[in-house]
Order: structure tokens, then C-alpha cells, then sequence
């Protein structure tokens, strides 16, 4: 609250402060004028890049690429070829660069692009020849699905957006772009659908992406944390894929991609809460299905969380709330743990999350072997050596399984994250404490919102269609309305002196 | 932004408190007392034994018995504590047992409120009378049990077959106590050797048992207090000379309803009885696939019925007890207070027209 | 959108401001609250209700004709600048007093039922946290809470099964076994669990729709008075008359005749979930503190809610004895009634300044 909002304005100043410092260096090589030397100063102690003269019918012309992004044959078909055969064509190909402008010459050497310099006319021409290697097209590893499609996105800009386009074939599909970073100019493209799309939220994003003042993007993940509306929460307000086919979803939806060169993931804004819970896989399953798999997902996510601040709670402060032969067994095998359930609790959550952590990082059989190894050897060991209750065993693996339930990742680790804060009140004052928790909980998803929009859709805003694809996946016959966050207004929670 | 680093300073000052509150005491550290006997001592006194389910495979006895003399519970418990191993906690309540003689001394309501008003005790807690002692029902030896206290758990939970017990929990005590229309009914337990029995129920009459019906007896009075499923019973058709003719008659439903005509000074109340059943076993001449036999005997078990319940709510009458709240029926359409003279009254002037239906159902699945 | 910045409750948000201010700690003791009118109690919250509906008639009326006023700002210009401020300041001691009670009442019975042998402070503190970050959001992050708050307890009506199934329908008559003594002053215990309506008169400027806000907040009225009735059919039935006047909170032992196969005394987990009440309504009021505090400083501040809180926080903490806490706490309603009251005599203020404006033109 109070405390969250005076650390946001911390981070803010501090991102704007970064502002000031870099600004003045930028304008130094703008404004010089363009020249082969001045270039080669620029580009010292570059030593990827190449000088190559060619002489030609009409004189010396020098390309100037970058030997790592330009493929030899690619330089040779496109380029040094057609110069040698009739320079004329290759130069009306080209775009011809303003002779003042050194930063963008500059600019376009060191994203590919081969500059052709004629000695003669001294001016400049830039081709586009940008070859380095990527990866080709796979199956994703995070969020594979039995049926639908199963190509994901690469790390290359180019081939994401043609993943998209080549779905969307409508000319109402629009595709902004932004350069980003003010070290590494990061390449961003704000994708969206004309006549679907929400001019508000577009105009949010475009200022926040414009707005953002931060050296280098290593991933998009990094420019979602900071464009989102409230960076101290934990939970995440943008959705986030590698599934083409979930971008094309939200933006048929009217809501806006985000793509970044170099970056897997697309960001999805604005989302819901509830969203964040959906994977493809449930529009390409009957409905009966989809239903019963989503409200595990949905209903899952509150049963992590309560489930074992719930054990604490009953041992520790309402034993009569459980039933006589349960709280019988329970005594039992609580009766050699020496820590009170609070500590028992922790310490077999962290235990998990070790694990996890542990098999993540492993290459997948090691990982395995790892899982095996500490769920059951570590798991019953703890049980015979009395450091855990076996009931508490059985509830903390239901809860991590649980936890992995949401197809969002971010959501995954955000629920085992608020499931500590759960345990923590359980341990301070049982089932009061857990229904504190849990009012704060819907407090704060109450007041977060995504792009302007209120999270707890379809909550709020009400929207009665909005029903048809929520807990419920009706038939895909029905689910033809647009969801009510695309739709509202922006919803600004004015401070309460503003009242 | 003071108000903010306030807030800092607050939370931090609080979670310091917390650290310093957190007591744990575990579910393992507290001894939750499952079962009270409460025995007659004198006018001053009562003999409190407590019985805690013990957990621990490491010992031999399934459970614990502590026993004190007390004048009050709370005194009691305070006074057993120094004898636990545990923190003594009755958040964990589940049957309280009453000696026979201290119901009889019309104390016994004093007991049940006490626990009634105790906020951590819950609602489902039951009450029995025991024969002899509560003591030594307690501490008696069930080798075939896992251990008392499960025992008397799993002997009070309601099933078909003993649906004639009440089942009465601290609530339906003391709300029986405070109602002047319905007296108090609690089922009664006896202690032989190594089994208890529920062997009838036992009758109130103000706040002192009065007197103890047989299970027949008890499952007539709930088929009166509107119980739906009421066990089987054998009815003796004709008992002439050698050849006895007897039916057992599964009950599958039962429907008890009750007009009154409204005037306290001359009340008459119509009582009308809807039996359906099953026969379960019958042992006689009777051909009964014969339609002619079969309703004879129909009518047989309705007369034999009736004269029971005839019997029964004569005594009841006679005794001025009335466990099945027929006067409520008068109380109902009665404005101003309803006292317990009153009601006295009523019950002994009261005339009654009494009607039972009986049908019989099916004969089973052989013929 | 200057002029749309206040706006900002929808119909179904003035529904469960309404309906969530009203229930809170009166629920819990309300058939203990109508035992005076023994059996006869259960059709008594109809009639409240209906009283309630007939109260709200001026206030609304008044605020249609002053539609961006509150009744802080309204007392002060109605009566004068002095007097309406005093009065105010009057009216923000006596919510504070009242939040006090509320929170008081609900953490006292926690520590009653649910955790023994504890010290108030510690949870008391959770309690105002929360309560701050609820009101921090403004009325509409209030009337959120609210009715997401509504939706997370409303299932625990289910529960009322159990009880049903072992009272006695026959209870409900005869239907009118009361004296008038009796019946008076069941009405004026009982009104106090009905109050909370008369918040509207703060929030009313921040309705969108405000032509409409009558219907809302009789349905919201309504919604309330429907729980009211069933559960007070329910302990009619369930309870004997002397149980009635005895046991305190009768929800709760309503809730220990529950029997489930695997948990058993859903009254702890009932008397902590009712927190969510207990926060919905305790917002409201502290919101409307706020404005009342807003109003006697005539400026904006958030300050004045932290300032509020303390006082109440202090006022929780100071050891009264039981009799000033009873004289204190019994005194409210009658405060309560006057401020329900209150607008008709604004109203005929109204009337009498309108005609004087007419005479003058």
C-alpha cells in the first residue's frame, strides 16, 4: 500500500535518472556529418568490421558490413554481383542515407545492413543483407499442448511476426515498431488489429514503451516488468506466450502483442487474473473437458495456497475443527516432530522448492533422477526420522503439484510465493490469520489493474458474456463477444485525496 | 511521506511483537479430552473422569483416565492438570456420561449448561446416563476395542438399527430443559463386563430422571417425535398355546402427524400415525401370497401397533412426562406466556384420538 | 471530466455498500437482540426492513435536490458554518466511537472462539492494516470489497441446513405473542443490526446513477433483510425461548449443530471468515469518518484517515470498565436513530429556505 507505492516512485527516479546520463553521447555522433573516415573512427576498434573496395565501371565503391551478420554468398548475390554487373540497378535498390546523419549510418551498419559508399557522387547507400544464423522454428518446451498448433516463436523478431501475420492475413493488422534501449536499440513492434483494438490502450502502451529509459533489454520479460502498472506486486499483469496461436487469440480479442527482437516470449496486454490460468489447449478440447480442466486450474490455485497454512492453523490453533479419527492419526505422527507446524511447514516447502530449483537447472535425465530422489528418499526419510508428519508429506506434494497447474509460469511462481505469506499468518494467528491473508489477497487484486484495466475480470468490469468463457468454456459457438477488458474504459482508481 | 516511514517503523515494531507472541503448541502438546464421566457423590460433589484418546504407540493403554472429585468441571480440570502430561483442552468434547444417580438428583442440567455456555466446546457433544458409574464404564476393559473412547464414539453415531436412542447433544438438552413443552430424553447405557449397551432411554421429568423405557418403548416415542427411519421391530401376531406367530417388520418409513383443536381448557389432540414397511422375517401359519392373508395380517400389525402406542402415551400421560412435546401443539395456537403449569395441565386433561395406517409394503425379494 | 471524476459507483455498487455496511457484528446477535418477542421474533426484520426502506424515502429525496453534496458539507451549509462544523465533528467522534465497537465486539469474540489465550493488540493491528489498505483505494475500491466480500460468505447460509432440519417448524406460531413493551423494545435492539444504511448519505455524490439509487439501495436493504429473516426462522426454530435470550451469539451455535465428515465446528472457520464482513463494513464507516473529518478541516487529505484510525486504535486500547462500555455502547443507537432522522429535519430547513427564496424573487 503506502509503503509499496513510496518504493514505485523510488524505482521510478531511479529509471529516469539513468535519462540524463546517456542522453548528451547520442547527440554528439548525430550531429556530425558522414564520412568514410569519420565512420571509421566511430567504428575503431570494431574489429568485425569490413572495408571492401570495389572497383567498378564507374568508379571506387567501398562496402562497409559487418562481417558476422553478413553471410559471404548473400554479400556476393545481392551485392558485390549486381554492382559489378550494373551499378545503376543496385543503386536505385538501395535507400540513399542523408549525408549528416552519421548515427543512423551508423545505426544500420551494426543491425546488418550493408552500407555501399560511391566515392565518386561521395554519397551513400544502405542495403539490407542482415544473414547471421537463427534458430529454426520448434516445439515449445513450456507450454506444449497434445492437440493445436505446435510450432512456438523463436528468437528471431523477423520470423515471430510472420508467424503471426501469416495466421492474420488482413491488412487490419498493424505492427508499430519502437527502438528500445538505450545501449543495445532493441527492436519492438506493437501488434494489433485496426478496428478491434482499443485506441486508449494503445496509446497507454505506446507511451509506455516510449517512456521506458533503460540500458539493455535482455529479454521481453525485462520491458514487462517495467511497463506494468504496478511493478512491486507479485503478481504478473501481462500474459506472456511462445504460442503464436494465443497471440492471434488475444488479438482477434482486440488486445495488443508485444514482440522484441531477440526475446521468445510476446507480451499480451492487457489480461486478466483470470487469464492467466487459460492455456490454448482449451479451445481446441471439447467444452466438458475445458471446464473441468479450468476450474481445477482456477480452484487449484486458492487450494495451494490454503491447503497447508490450513494444516498449520488446525494443529496449531483449532484441533477441534478436524475430525476425531483424522486429528487421532495426526497426532500420531506429529508426536516425534519435535518443531512446531509453522517450522515443520517451512521447512518441507522449502525443501520442494529446492528441488525444483535443484531439477530445473539439471540436463532432463539428471533432473529426473533428482525429482525421484527427493520426493520419495528425502520425503520418507524425513517421515522415519520424525523432522515431518506423514499427512503433511501427502498435503505438501498435492500443493506443489497444484502450484504447477496455472499454464502461465509467471502465475505458478507467483501462487507458491503468496502461499508463504499464507503460511506465515496461519503460523501467527491460525484461521483468523488465514482470513486476513486471504481479504488482503482479494484487496489487492482488487486494486491492481493491467494497462488501466481492472485484473479481476470478469469480476469487474461486469460483463455478463464475459461468463460464457470463464471457469465455463461454453461451446466455441458461443464465445463470439469481445471480453469486457478489451471493451471498458480505462479504469483510474483516483488516490483518496482526490475524492 | 513521514506518514510513511511511520507505517515502516509500525510494521517493523509489530512483527518484533510477533516473535515474542508466537507460543506454538502444537496439536501433540495438548491433551483433548473426548469423554466426561460424572459421577453422584454427595450434594457438594461430583466424581469427574476424564478419558483422552492417547496416540502414542509407545505405551499400551489406548487411552488416559484421570479421575478427581470436583464441585465444579472447570475446578475439576484445574485439578487433574497437575496430573497430565499435557495441557488438558475440552475443545476436543464428544460424550459426557452421567451416573444414574446424579440424574436423579436433578443437578445434572447444572453440568450440561456449564458446558453449553463453554465457547470452545462444540455443539454435537452427546449426553448419556450409565447405569452404575461413569467411573468404572470408563475405565473398564474392552479387549475387543480399539479403545473407549472410539468405542463410544462409534456406539453414538446414529445407524439404522438403534435410531430408538435419542442421540441427545448438550443443545438438545438444554433446549428440552428450557422448553416447558418437551422433557428431556437421553439414551441410557448399560455396563456389562466387556460391552456397553445402549439399552433403552432414560425420561426426565423437569431436571430429574424419572424413569427409563425399554428400546420398544423408546422406539415408539420416536416414531411420536416425527423420526422418519425407525429400526425393525418383531411384532407378536397370536401368542395362543405352543404356536407362536411372530412378524419382524422393517420400517421404511414413518410419518407421525398431529392435530389439535386449539382450546387448552378441553384439549383433544388427533394423532395420526403412517406406518410403511417391509416384512423381514415371519414365522407362522399365514399363507401370505394369499391378498386376503396378507391384509389380515396388515391389520394385525396396525392394531398391535396402536395398542402400544395407546400404552405408551397413557403412561406418559399418566406420569406427566412428555419427551415428545405433544402439548406443543396446543402451545402453538396459545397466546401469552406458555408456563410449565400450564403445560402440566394440558398434558393430564389432554384427550387424544389416536389413528395409525399401516402398510405393508413387499415381502421381501423370496416369497 | 472534471465533472465525471466523481462519479463513479454503479448501480450494483451502491447494492452491496448498502447491503455490506449492514450486516457485520448485528447478525451475529440478532435473534438474541429479538428475544424479548420470544417465538413471535422471526417476521420482526420484515418490519424493520420496512422501516428502514420508509427512513431512506427523505434522505434520498433530499440528496436528489443537493446531488454533489454529502451530509457533512450539507450540515454546514444548511445550518451554518459554525454550527454545521461542530455538528460534524460531533458525528466523526461518534463513528469513531462506533467503528470502535464494531472491531471490538468482532476481536473480542475471536479471541473468545478462536484464539484463546492471546493478547488483542497483535491482531488488532493486522485488522487496521488491512482496513487502511481497503479504505486507501477510495469509495469504489470499498464497494469492490464489498461485494466481492458478499459473494465469499454468503454460502455459509448453506450450513443453515442442519439446524433447519433439527428445529421445529411449529415454532414460528403463534405469530403475534408479544406485548407492545416487548415488541419496542425487541425494535429498538434489532434496528441496531439494520443500520448502515444511512451511509448513503456520503457516498450519494459519487453515484453515477443517482435517479436509480433508491432502487439500489432498497434492493441492497432488502438482500439484508431476507438473510435477517431466514436466519432468525432458523433460530426460532432450532432455539427454545430461553435459549434465545441467553446465548449471545446464536449463529454460532447455529453453526455447531453442523455436522461434516471432514471438518467438524465450522463456527471457528464462520467467525473467521466473517472478518470479511466485519472489514467491508468497518471501510465504509471509516470512509465516511474521513469525509467527515474532510469536511471539518474543509480540505482533502489522506492524513485525516491515519489520524481517524489512531484515535479509534486508542480508543479500542483504553480499559473502560464494563459499565461505561455499556453505557457508552447502548447509547449509540439512539444517536444512530437521530442521524437516520436527520435529513427531515434538513428537509424542512430545505423547504423553508426554498420559500424564502421564492418571497425574495
Amino acid at each position: 500500500m503506502g509503503l509499496i507505492k513510496m518504493l514505485g516512485k523510488v524505482l521510478e527516479k531511479k529509471v529516469s535518472g539513468q535519462k540524463g546520463k546517456t542522453q548528451p553521447q547520442k547527440q554528439s555522433a548525430k550531429s556530425r556529418s558522414v564520412s568514410l573516415e569519420a565512420i571509421k573512427q566511430m567504428l575503431k576498434d570494431v574489429q568485425d568490421v569490413q572495408y571492401k573496395p570495389i572497383r567498378t565501371s564507374e568508379g571506387l565503391v567501398t562496402l562497409i558490413y559487418y562481417q558476422s551478420f553478413v553471410g559471404t554468398t548473400v554479400l556476393h548475390e545481392m551485392v558485390v554481383n549486381p554492382i559489378l554487373r550494373h551499378q545503376e540497378t543496385v543503386i536505385h535498390a538501395a535507400d540513399k542515407l542523408e549525408n549528416d546523419d552519421l548515427s543512423h549510418v551508423l545505426n544500420l551498419i551494426t543491425t546488418g545492413y550493408t552500407v555501399i559508399y560511391l566515392h565518386k557522387p561521395n554519397q551513400f547507400y544502405a542495403l539490407e543483407t542482415f544473414s547471421a544464423e537463427s534458430r529454426a522454428i520448434q516445439q515449445t518446451q513450456t507450454e506444449s499442448t497434445v492437440i493445436g498448433p505446435q510450432d512456438s516463436f523463436t528468437e528471431s523478431f523477423e520470423t515471430n511476426l510472420s508467424l503471426i501475420k501469416r495466421r492474420i492475413t488482413n491488412a487490419d493488422l498493424k505492427n508499430k515498431d519502437y527502438i528500445i534501449g538505450t545501449e543495445t536499440n532493441t527492436k519492438v513492434a506493437v501488434l494489433y488489429i485496426e478496428h478491434l483494438v482499443n485506441k486508449e490502450d494503445l496509446d497507454c502502451i505506446s507511451q509506455k514503451i516510449n517512456g521506458t529509459d533503460y540500458d539493455g533489454f535482455l529479454d521481453i520479460s525485462v520491458l514487462k516488468q517495467l511497463i506494468e502498472d504496478h511493478p512491486l506486486s507479485p503478481f504478473p499483469q501481462y500474459n506472456m506466450t511462445v504460442r503464436p496461436d494465443m497471440a492471434m487469440q488475444y488479438l482477434l480479442d482486440g488486445r495488443i502483442v508485444v514482440l522484441m527482437d531477440n526475446s521468445q516470449s510476446v507480451i499480451i496486454c492487457p489480461t486478466s487474473f483470470f487469464e492467466l490460468f487459460v492455456p490454448m489447449e482449451d479451445y481446441y478440447n471439447r467444452w466438458m473437458t475445458a471446464t473441468l480442466l479450468r476450474s481445477l486450474r482456477f480452484f487449484g490455485f486458492f487450494v495451494t495456497i490454503i491447503l497447508t497454512p490450513t494444516y498449520i492453523s488446525a494443529l496449531t490453533y483449532h484441533p477441534e475443527l478436524l475430525p476425531f479419527e483424522l486429528l487421532l492419526n495426526l497426532q500420531e505422527s506429529r508426536d516425534r516432530v519435535p518443531f512446531p507446524p509453522v517450522i515443520e511447514v517451512l521447512f518441507i516447502e522449502l525443501v520442494i522448492e529446492i528441488l525444483r530449483e535443484a531439477g530445473s537447472r539439471m540436463p532432463t535425465k539428471i533432473g529426473q533422477t533428482i525429482g525421484i530422489v527427493g520426493g520419495i528418499v528425502i520425503g520418507t526419510a524425513a517421515v522415519e526420522a520424525g523432522l515431518i508428519s506423514n499427512m503433511l508429506v501427502v498435503l505438501v506434494a498435492i500443493s506443489a503439484l497444484l502450484s504447477f497447474l496455472p499454464s502461465n509460469f509467471l502465475m505458478s511462481n507467483t501462487s507458491r510465493f503468496i502461499r508463504y505469506v499464507f503460511i506465515l499468518s496461519a503460523g501467527m494467528f491460525g484461521l483468523y490469520g488465514q482470513m486476513i491473508a486471504l481479504a488482503w489477497l482479494f484487496i489487492h487484486l482488487l486494486n491492481l489493474t493491467s494497462l488501466g484495466k481492472p485484473y479481476l475480470a470478469p469480476g469487474i468490469p461486469r460483463k455478463w458474456t464475459d461468463l460464457l468463457d470463464s471457469v465455463l468454456r461454453l461451446p466455441v459457438g458461443l464465445l463470439r463477444f469481445k471480453k469486457g477488458i478489451s471493451v471498458v474504459k480505462r479504469n483510474r482508481v483516483s488516490p483518496l485525496d482526490e475524492e | 511521506m513521514n506518514i510513511r516511514i511511520i507505517w515502516l517503523i509500525s510494521c517493523s515494531l509489530l512483527l518484533m511483537g510477533c516473535a515474542s507472541e508466537l507460543k506454538p503448541s502444537a496439536v501433540e502438546d495438548v491433551a483433548l479430552v473426548s469423554l466426561i464421566g460424572i459421577d453422584y457423590v454427595d450434594e457438594e460433589d461430583m466424581k469427574v473422569t476424564l478419558a483422552i484418546p492417547q496416540f502414542s504407540s509407545s505405551t499400551e493403554q489406548t487411552n488416559q483416565i484421570y479421575t478427581t472429585q470436583a464441585g465444579m468441571i472447570k475446578e475439576a480440570i484445574v485439578d487433574l492438570s497437575s496430573q497430565a502430561d499435557k495441557e488438558i483442552k475440552l475443545n476436543g468434547l464428544r460424550v459426557v456420561l452421567f451416573n444414574e444417580e446424579f440424574a436423579t438428583s436433578g443437578k445434572m442440567w447444572e453440568v450440561v449448561e456449564h458446558l453449553y455456555r463453554n465457547p470452545v466446546i462444540g455443539g454435537n457433544v452427546f449426553v448419556v446416563i450409565v447405569k452404575d458409574t461413569a467411573e468404572g464404564l470408563l475405565n473398564g476393559d474392552y479387549p475387543d476395542k480399539p479403545s473407549i473412547v472410539t468405542y463410544m464414539n462409534a456406539l453414538l453415531k446414529p445407524k439404522p438399527h438403534i435410531m430408538f436412542s435419542p442421540f441427545t447433544t448438550i443443545h438438545n438438552f438444554m433446549y428440552a430443559h428450557s422448553n416447558p413443552v418437551v422433557d428431556i430424553m437421553v439414551p441410557y447405557l448399560e455396563h456389562k463386563e466387556s460391552i456397553v449397551e445402549l439399552s433403552g432411554i432414560a425420561l426426565f421429568k423437569h431436571d430429574k430422571m424419572e424413569e427409563v423405557y425399554s428400546r420398544e418403548e423408546g422406539q415408539i416415542i420416536q416414531m411420536l417425535s416425527g423420526v422418519r427411519k425407525i429400526p425393525a421391530a418383531t411384532i407378536p401376531l397370536s401368542s395362543n398355546g405352543e404356536e407362536r406367530e411372530e412378524v419382524v417388520i422393517d420400517f421404511l418409513n414413518t410419518e407421525v402427524d398431529y392435530s389439535s383443536n386449539k382450546d387448552v381448557d378441553h384439549p383433544v389432540l388427533d394423532i395420526t400415525i403412517k406406518l410403511k414397511g417391509s416384512i423381514y422375517e415371519y414365522r407362522g401359519e399365514k399363507d401370505l401370497s394369499k391378498s386376503s392373508e396378507y391384509s389380515k395380517m396388515e391389520e394385525e400389525v396396525r392394531k398391535f401397533t396402536e395398542e402400544q402406542v395407546e400404552v405408551i402415551i397413557d403412561d406418559l400421560k399418566e406420569k406427566g412426562i412428555d419427551p415428545v412435546g405433544l402439548t406443543e401443539n396446543f402451545r402453538m395456537y396459545h397466546h401469552g406466556e406458555w408456563t410449565e403449569e400450564m403445560d402440566q395441565r394440558v398434558l393430564e386433561n389432554m384427550e387424544y384420538n389416536l389413528k395409525v395406517e399401516m402398510q405393508i409394503l413387499a415381502t421381501g425379494t423370496l416369497r | 471530466m472534471d465533472n465525471n471524476k466523481l462519479k463513479k459507483l454503479k448501480g450494483y455498487h451502491v447494492v452491496f455498500l448498502v447491503q455490506n455496511s449492514m450486516v457485520g457484528l448485528g447478525l451475529l446477535s440478532l435473534p438474541n437482540q429479538l428475544s424479548s418477542m420470544g417465538y413471535s421474533q422471526w417476521w420482526l426484520p420484515l418490519m424493520l426492513g420496512i422501516i428502514a426502506n420508509l427512513t431512506l424515502i427523505p434522505i434520498i429525496w433530499l440528496f436528489l435536490r443537493y446531488p454533489q453534496d454529502n451530509i457533512f458539507t450539507l450540515n454546514e451549509k444548511m445550518i451554518g458554518k459554525v454550527l454545521g462544523k461542530a455538528l460534524n465533528l460531533f458525528l466523526v467522534m461518534y463513528l469513531i466511537i462506533f467503528i470502535a465497537s464494531i472491531i471490538e465486539g468482532y476481536l473480542d469474540l475471536i479471541m473468545i472462539i478462536a484464539l484463546p489465550d492471546r493478547t488483542i493488540t497483535t491482531p488488532l493491528f493486522i485488522f487496521f492494516i488491512l482496513l487502511l489498505y481497503v479504505v486507501h483505494g477510495g469509495i469504489k475500491s470499498i464497494a469492490r470489497f464489498c461485494v466481492m466480500s458478499f459473494f465469499l460468505t454468503v454460502w455459509m447460509i448453506y450450513f443453515l441446513q442442519w439446524p433447519i432440519f433439527e428445529g421445529d417448524v411449529r415454532h414460528l406460531l403463534p405469530v403475534s405473542n408479544f406485548t407492545l413493551e416487548e415488541f419496542l423494545l425487541a425494535t429498538r435492539n434489532g434496528y441496531f443490526a439494520i443500520c448502515g444504511y444511512e451511509l448513503i448519505m456520503t457516498y450519494f455524490p459519487y453515484i453515477i446513477n443517482q435517479k436509480k439509487a433508491f432502487k439500489n439501495a432498497s434492493i441492497g436493504i432488502w438482500i439484508t433483510i431476507l438473510i435477517y429473516t431466514g436466519v432468525t426462522i432458523v433460530s426460532v426454530m432450532y432455539f427454545s425461548e430461553w435459549q434465545m435470550e441467553e446465548v449471545l451469539y446464536p449463529i454460532l451455535k447455529l453453526y455447531k449443530a453442523v455436522e461434516l465428515s471432514f471438518a467438524e465446528r465450522i463456527d471457528v472457520l464462520g467467525i473467521s471468515l466473517w472478518v470479511f464482513l466485519i472489514l467491508s463494513s468497518a471501510a465504509a464507516y471509516l470512509w465516511v469518518a474521513k469525509k467527515g473529518m474532510d469536511a471539518f478541516r474543509s480540505n482533502n487529505k489522506t492524513y485525516h484517515v491515519y489520524l481517524i484510525s489512531i484515535c479509534i486504535f486508542i480508543f479500542i486500547n483504553i480499559p473502560f470498565s464494563k459499565d461505561t462500555q455499556e453505557l457508552i455502547y447502548d447509547n449509540l443507537f439512539y444517536f444512530k436513530f437521530a442521524i437516520i432522522l436527520w435529513p427531515n429535519f434538513l428537509i424542512l430547513l430545505h423547504a423553508v429556505k426554498s420559500r424564502r427564496k421564492q418571497a425574495s424573487s
